[in-house]
């Protein structure tokens, strides 16, 4: 049986949240931990056990993890339209903390996944968030297009309904800036979290990274997809860059596959290379 | 107060689970275990399960969710399989026993004066089959329903011929068809092999049997069969796909005098295929289970009624039918 903890942990804000603390169970385990940071929308449902799988492969090599959900999401205290970035890197933050005390690892990771792994990102790079390294599986870079990629779900959502478009993409965005959330697909996308994910820069947070940072590209095809171009002409050398063969498993797919070979021996590989000391 | 909990099945795994505990204490106890839909985990689409658990709980209900044997963060094996594989295997029991087992952990948090159960399309079908043979359920919520097995000899293909199965779903098909045929972009893809011929000509063939049949239907009842109770020992559907065990279990509930809600979602097809396929041929006026259940339908709701009124009609229409039959009642 593997030693995980369900609990709620509270944040600065005083909010509870859900986590599910994985220790690790052999005895040369590593004075390593790493903290999950979940996709947004959806992708966190599609990729959930591929979380779990992880988390539970890495505890077996001896390396703590702690899954958590941010505050407006999944089993955590709140609702989504009260969310937006900053209260999410405010939850890694807290999460990073409370990872520290409660593995008693010396050294603590983030990874993230899609818009996760952006959070991630901007989180990691904080100087003053005590976290050693950051893996990125599929990160968000352009946050702009990500959330108008969203938007069009609704205009597919109007279709079905009314067999026509009654708000168009720029009537939804004005309707997000005058406060109004928008409901996409059950979730209500408020000002604040539609402003920040389009203000947020990760290319340049990506130039100026001082901490090891791994960029992963998950799709069937071997070639660089455009968003990930700019990465590998960064001259950044915390930076890297690698892409790995498998399905988008955050996306419903024809198949179910709880685990992702490849991808969990690449970031592991890396992991205990670069952290893992 | 919500509280994480495991428990283990009756396979040795640890099952994770979430206990929502009303915060006063009630004069009747009343239990609510929420199923999984299907492959996605406790939460339910868009945390459908919490947010609806969180109301229920406001009212006085204990609720109960959790994520079967290899589904979320239970432990076991979930095997590689194609989804329509998976939903097969739902539509036919497969979280029979962790349903069974998580009724016994939940009902050892009581004791509840009644116990229900509530699902969401594979996880409505999996809280019906579950509750037929099961004496310690009192009610069931069954959100979109389906009463058709999925196809598997398409390989992951939805046999969407299948699912035509009501004049509404047919007519609006055979519309959409002329509109088409008529386009010359069709007729350009015909002969660049870019539109599947045979794909449309079964699609609407089906439409035009679906019309025929229910013709015939409206003629007999004309005739002098109309309110007659039809017995639910045969299947009632003649679609190939239809799924007897839900026809099995919603007999054996009967006989029982178990309370089942319906509720559907209007844009959902499933809320159709319900009606031509079982409602229409058994729960005409008139007929032996009345009282027994209630049928009620969400105006342009989808699936996973996900519009924010769809949402409030969803929590209102569930909060109405549970006051009336299964009410709690501060002390």
């Amino acid at each position: 049986m593997t030693n995980e903890t369900p609990q709620f942990f509270v944040n600065r804000d005083g909010q509870r949240l859900f986590s599910v603390l994985h220790r690790s169970h052999v005895s040369a385990a590593h004075d390593l931990a790493v903290v999950f940071c979940a996709p947004l929308f959806e992708e966190k449902l599609w990729s959930h056990r591929v979380f779990v799988n992880y988390a539970r492969h890495l505890a077996a090599r001896g390396v703590g993890v702690m899954r958590f959900d941010y505050f407006g999401d999944g089993e955590s205290e709140g609702t989504f339209e009260n969310a937006s970035v900053s209260t999410r890197l405010r939850d890694i933050a807290d999460a990073v903390n409370f990872c520290h005390e409660q593995l008693r690892a010396k050294t603590v990771c983030l990874l993230g996944l899609c818009y996760g792994a952006t959070l991630a990102m901007c989180a990691g790079l904080d100087p003053e968030l005590a976290v050693a390294a950051v893996i990125a599986w599929a990160p968000v870079l352009d946050g702009e297009r990500y959330i108008n990629d969203i938007l069009r779900a609704h205009l597919t959502s109007q279709m079905v309904l009314h067999r026509k478009i009654i708000h168009d993409r720029e009537a939804l965005i004005a309707q997000i800036l005058a406060n109004q959330p928008v409901n996409i697909e059950g979730y209500e996308i408020g000002r604040e979290l539609f402003s920040q994910m389009r203000e947020v820069d990760v290319l340049s947070k990506l130039r100026g990274a001082r901490r090891p940072l791994l960029v992963q590209q998950i799709a069937p095809a071997a070639r660089v997809e455009s968003q990930y171009a700019p990465i590998e002409s960064l001259g950044n050398s915390a930076v890297q860059f690698e892409m790995v063969s498998e399905l988008k498993f955050w996306t419903q797919q024809k198949s179910v596959f709880p685990t992702c070979d490849a991808l969990f021996g690449k970031t592991t590989d890396w992991l205990l290379t670069h952290a893992g000391k | 107060m919500e509280k994480p909990v495991t428990f283990v099945n009756r396979n040795g795994n640890r099952l994770f689970g979430m206990l929502y505990l009303p915060d006063t204490p009630q004069a009747r106890r009343v239990g609510i275990v929420i199923s999984v839909n299907a492959i996605k985990y406790r939460l339910g689409t868009f945390r459908l399960h919490v947010l609806l658990a969180r109301k229920l709980c406001e009212l006085g209900y204990t609720v109960f969710s959790f994520d079967p044997e290899g589904i979320g963060d239970s432990e076991g094996r979930f095997d590689y399989k194609l989804l329509s594989e998976h939903y097969y295997d739902i539509q036919t029991g497969k979280y029979d026993r962790d349903l069974y087992d998580a009724i016994e952990f939940f009902g050892a948090q009581g004791p509840f004066d009644s116990l229900l159960l509530l699902g969401l399309c594979g996880g409505a079908i999996s809280v019906l089959m579950e509750a037929a043979g099961d004496r310690r359920v009192d009610g069931l919520v069954l959100l979109n329903i389906p009463v058709l097995l999925e196809g598997l000899a398409r390989r992951g293909q939805t046999d969407n011929a299948a699912m035509i199965t009501s004049s509404r779903t047919a007519t609006t098909l055979l519309k959409s068809k002329l509109r088409r045929f008529v386009e010359a972009d069709f007729w350009k893809g015909v002969a660049r092999f870019e539109v599947d011929v045979r794909e449309e000509g079964r699609l609407v063939g089906r439409a035009l049997s679906v019309l025929a049949q229910r013709l015939g239907v409206k003629l007999a009842s004309l005739v002098g069969g109309r309110g007659r109770v039809r017995e639910l020992q045969n299947p009632v559907s003649s679609n190939k796909l239809f799924n007897m065990r839900f026809q099995n279990s919603f007999a054996r509930l009967m006989g029982t005098r178990t309370r089942i809600f319906f509720l559907f979602a209007e844009h959902d097809p499933w809320t159709w295929i319900f009606k031509s396929e079982f409602q229409d041929h058994v729960l005409q006026p008139g007929n032996a289970f009345e009282g027994c259940y209630e049928i009620d339908i969400i105006a342009a709701a989808n699936h996973i009624f996900s519009a924010r009124e769809s949402q409030v009609r969803l929590q209102q229409r569930v909060v109405r039918w549970l006051e009336t039959h299964f009410p709690v009642g501060a002390l």
